[in-house]
């Protein structure tokens, strides 16, 4: 026969301790759920003030939303302290790509909870930050597809997809590039800001059309800089602002520069700036050779076109600010922000022609001058018109106020719907 | 008066450290309180090889041994019974004779170079040059003398290393030695050593179950891990508790630690998911591991936070009776012999026991944050002078990377590893301490690390981390002791603040400490008793029985 268990009397303390403690938890602050911005390479210019303005726009937009959370760049130890100044206080972590064996990432899978993954290379890499992995991230939003790797799934990831450079301009070896489209296609969602990425997302790196999201281009908000004193001793002058990269456009730009001095008499100076911008006329890269030759032999071209290098901020936002207008000769790629600061500064500026440069200048109405990217005569007559036109064109430039919101606060809430869905 | 039994399962492996590591000091602590307990016995089943060592522990640990019952299959296992004898065996064995000429060689060689050497060393140029002319003259005879042999030697040796090279190339046998002794020295990480482990534990357990199954008098059982799936074999009322799930946090590291933990990890989730009723340390292990990633309903887990762990006996011994300028010289004394023990010739010999010091006891591993810690204490002591050491407690060679920081950093004399440590010296680096700081990123309840440094007076530091802020809820005293732990810079201004600011933080902490400590070890086991209670009156009738004793 059994026996009915003994009635066990709790002191009273422990009856009451047990109470609480089979009930309801209390409350306990929930943990914030934290992003991280992941930067994938050491980039500089554009996509460096463009992940610092994410992680900005993805912080505002979850406080505007009343669901806090906490936001983290996480980036190679390749810069400092200073290159994040716009980060206005957020954290930020840096990491090394590091490389797992697939056992290693099986059991990482495995321990993460996914029980059935299996490798299907033989490699992975996860963001080796010294801590612990970017673990305590719930979300990992990746600026651009170029992760020297395949990524080990660990955290939902949101991948942010500039351009398809490669597409137009044969610039990457065909396995990286292949790997960059499946790093893509491991995403949860890819965001585009130009319906001209998305385009290329959806026909060149055939991700599913499911999670291609066409997101507002992100800009720094210029107008909030004090503007600097145009330096007035300098004759009259324009900005090219570029790099060495090829898709930049410099041999038919240089072409047009000598048309225009040489046959239009063109009075402006060129001043050229940029990261590694001085090397240009050296003729360093194959695609320099013919152009450093043509500046060699053209008197006009090396008095007026004067290389400055890379310049700081300061003293790039001095020098635009007194220039009559400022010449974007990129061929492709997914736009520039400097023609947005240009116009902050109320600054005109003449552009390429093609189609994320078009969707900028609606985005921000802007009113640009174009010229087609490939015709030097046209490009030498434009900039013609443009030392002409240029005071007339500062009239166009949209209202300071407008502009600042289109740059930033009116695409907030937008970008936190997107990372929230995905939490 | 009726007494109800309730028991305890346990299956460490053989050769765990129980008495220097958390979870033995954690179970101590547990069969302590429940001594105070008169209506409630608690008895231990485990496998034959951790009797001496739960023994061993619980005399360690001041466990009265008349209230702890352990039940166990009366004979070793053969397999282990082997691996015992090997190791002993290996132990006593003589060096071979040809090892033993070639010592005794070198020595007489030695002995008759150190003459000649002294010899010259003594001479001058003088008129006493003659003297040396004895030592030389004696060396030389030697060597005459021995020239045929020192020939014959030589030969022989060359010969023989030739032939020893050739047989190696070889030797299967060679091979098999090598896997054998590794096999001996690090068993755990011999596959095919594991699998023989794994059957040996089977048979084991079904030893250990046929007693658990003649026990019918024990209302309900405890489990205080969860790696072992095999306590769910037992029929009565069962509760596991599940400290955390500290790889599911951190899986990338674990999974670079090598396969032998996969196992582990699988057992624990088998068990977790086979389990009944769980007992937890914090609200955050509830949520976040057992109901997120386990889907486990919240009424089948109950939160059963510890009681602080007061170190202060342990060095309020016979030796510090004479307060506290006695206790503070018994603690130098027992650091010093602590730091005495150390491998590193530096850390052997250190003489000041006064050295100022930062404190970090914990192993090394993922979710322990070492590496911010050193990163932190670098810029403290490069950038900012502070000129304290680093004392941490976990084994570096286990942590290549933590290893490759100190080197990489040359901090091999402010970083110090001190391992094994007694209770007794764990409480005298806690007193001697100016600061204890605690940089895990996880835990499965609030840190130790601030009872037992407040409990000897010393302030703490420590990971602004949810297991953390469900206990220090006071937003002033937050601000003050907690730091961000993912920032190494934020790890350093506040361990340079509390360094400067010792008093004010000690006494703000002091207040909490004080709250604390009114929770004892009796409330911790009265709780786990009252759990157990209820889990056993939850069963069908008929499903135990209940023999009440008096």
């Amino acid at each position: 026969m059994t026996q009915p268990g003994p009635t066990f009397k709790l002191s009273s303390h422990t009856a009451a301790r047990l109470r609480e403690l089979t009930g309801q938890p209390p409350a306990r602050p929930a943990r914030r759920k934290r992003i991280a911005v992941i930067l994938p390479k050491a980039y500089r210019g554009g996509t460096l003030r463009g992940s610092l303005l994410l992680a900005r726009a993805i912080k505002e937009g979850s406080e505007r939303a009343g669901e806090d959370v906490d936001v983290l760049l996480a980036h190679l130890d390749e810069y400092q302290d200073r290159d994040f100044a716009d980060l206005q206080g957020l954290p930020r972590r840096p990491f090394a790509w590091r490389k797992l064996d697939a056992q290693v990432a099986r059991r990482a899978m495995h321990y993460s909870g996914l029980d059935q993954w299996q490798p299907d290379r033989d490699s992975y890499l996860v963001p080796d930050d010294g801590i612990d992995n970017l673990q305590g991230c719930d979300l990992w939003l990746i600026v651009s597809d170029r992760v020297p790797g395949i990524l080990l799934p660990l955290r939902p990831q949101i991948m942010m997809v500039y351009d398809y450079l490669q597409r137009y301009v044969p610039c990457i070896p065909e396995d990286e590039s292949l790997g960059y489209i499946q790093s893509a296609r491991a995403a949860k969602r890819v965001l585009v800001t130009t319906q001209w990425t998305e385009h290329d997302a959806l026909q060149y790196a055939g991700l599913d059309p499911r999670r291609v999201i066409k997101m507002p281009m992100l800009a720094p908000d210029f107008t909030k800089d004090v503007l600097p004193d145009p330096r007035t001793d300098d004759e009259a002058y324009f900005l090219w602002p570029t790099n060495p990269a090829i898709h930049k456009n410099h041999e038919v730009a240089v072409r047009a520069l000598q048309r225009y001095y040489e046959r239009l008499g063109g009075t402006l100076t060129c001043c050229v700036s940029g990261v590694g911008s001085a090397i240009i006329p050296e003729g360093t890269f194959p695609h320099h050779f013919d152009l450093a030759n043509r500046i060699k032999s053209s008197t006009a071209l090396r008095a007026k076109v004067h290389w400055l290098g890379e310049l700081d901020d300061e003293a790039y936002r001095a020098k635009l600010a007194g220039a009559a207008f400022l010449w974007h000769t990129s061929r492709f790629d997914n736009g520039t922000y400097s023609v947005i600061e240009a116009a902050c500064m109320r600054v005109p500026s003449l552009s390429s022609d093609y189609g994320p440069m078009r969707e900028i200048d609606r985005q921000f109405s802007l009113n640009l001058s174009w010229t087609p990217s490939d015709d030097f005569e046209a490009i030498a007559d434009q900039l013609k018109t443009m030392e002409v036109e240029h005071i007339d064109r500062r009239r166009l430039l949209p209202d300071t106020a407008e502009l600042s919101r289109r740059c930033y606060a009116d695409h907030v809430d937008a970008y936190w719907r997107v990372v929230r869905g995905c939490l | 008066m009726p007494v109800r039994r309730y028991g305890i399962y346990l299956l460490y492996p053989p050769k765990v450290p129980l008495t220097s590591e958390g979870l033995g000091r954690l179970l101590a602590a547990f069969l302590r309180g429940s001594s105070l307990v008169d209506d409630v016995h608690f008895v231990i089943v485990c496998p034959s090889w951790l009797v001496v060592p739960l023994r061993e522990l619980f005399i360690a640990e001041r466990v009265p041994l008349e209230r702890v019952e352990i039940h166990a299959p009366q004979y070793t296992p053969l397999p282990l019974a082997l691996h015992s004898w090997l190791i002993r065996r290996r132990a006593k064995r003589r060096p071979a004779w040809r090892t033993r000429f070639k010592v005794r060689v070198h020595r007489a060689a030695n002995r008759q170079l150190d003459g000649f050497l002294r010899a010259i060393s003594h001479a001058t140029v003088g008129p006493s040059a003659w003297r040396m002319a004895l030592p030389l003259a004696k060396c030389s005879v030697m060597l005459a003398a021995l020239s045929p042999l020192i020939l014959v030697v030589g030969i022989g040796a060359i010969v023989s290393a030739k032939k020893r090279r050739w047989r190696r190339l070889g030797s299967v046998r060679a091979e098999m030695a090598s896997a054998a002794s590794s096999a001996i020295d690090a068993p755990k990480d011999d596959p095919f050593v594991l699998r023989a482990y794994r059957l040996m534990e089977e048979a084991e357990i079904e030893r250990i179950h046929e007693i658990i199954d003649t026990m019918t008098d024990v209302r309900a059982w405890y489990c205080p891990t969860a790696f072992w799936p095999s306590f769910n074999k037992i029929k009565s009322p069962k509760l596991i508790c599940v400290p955390d799930v500290v790889v599911a946090e951190f899986p990338v590291a674990f999974a670079e630690l090598g396969p032998r933990l996969a196992d582990n990890f699988s057992l624990l989730t088998s068990a977790v998911r086979g389990g009944q009723d769980f007992i937890t340390y914090s609200d955050t292990i509830k949520r976040d591991t057992l109901g997120a990633r386990f889907g486990i309903a919240g009424h089948r887990v109950t939160v059963i936070p510890h009681a602080p762990q007061d170190l202060s006996p342990w060095i309020k011994g016979p030796e510090a009776s004479n307060g506290n300028l006695a206790g503070a010289q018994h603690c130098r004394a027992l650091l010093l012999d602590a730091l005495g023990r150390s491998a590193s010739p530096y850390t052997a010999s250190f003489a000041n026991p006064s050295v100022k010091f930062l404190f970090y006891a914990s192993q090394f591993r993922p979710n322990k944050n070492v590496l911010t810690l050193l990163r932190a204490y670098e810029h403290l002591l490069r950038r900012q002078r502070i000129g304290h050491k680093l004392i941490l407690t976990g084994k570096a060679k286990a942590a290549p990377r933590i290893a490759e920081f100190i080197a990489e950093h040359r901090l091999e004399k402010d970083v110090l590893c001190v391992n094994d440590l007694t209770p007794q010296e764990l409480a005298a680096f806690y007193k001697l301490a100016d600061l204890a700081v605690n940089p895990s990123l996880s835990e499965g309840g609030f840190p130790f690390t601030f009872s037992e440094a407040l409990s000897v007076g010393t302030p703490v530091v420590m990971s602004r981390i949810s297991v953390t802020l469900e206990v220090v809820t006071d937003t002033a005293l937050q601000d003050m002791m907690l730091f961000d732990p993912y920032d190494w810079r934020k790890v350093a201004e506040r361990i340079s603040w509390a360094v400067d600011n010792r008093n004010p933080l000690l006494k703000g902490q002091r207040l909490l400490y004080g709250q604390l400590a009114s929770r004892t070890w009796a409330d911790v086991v009265n709780e786990h008793i009252a759990v157990l209670d209820r889990i056993a009156d939850q069963q069908p009738a008929g499903a135990w029985q209940w023999h009440a004793r008096d």
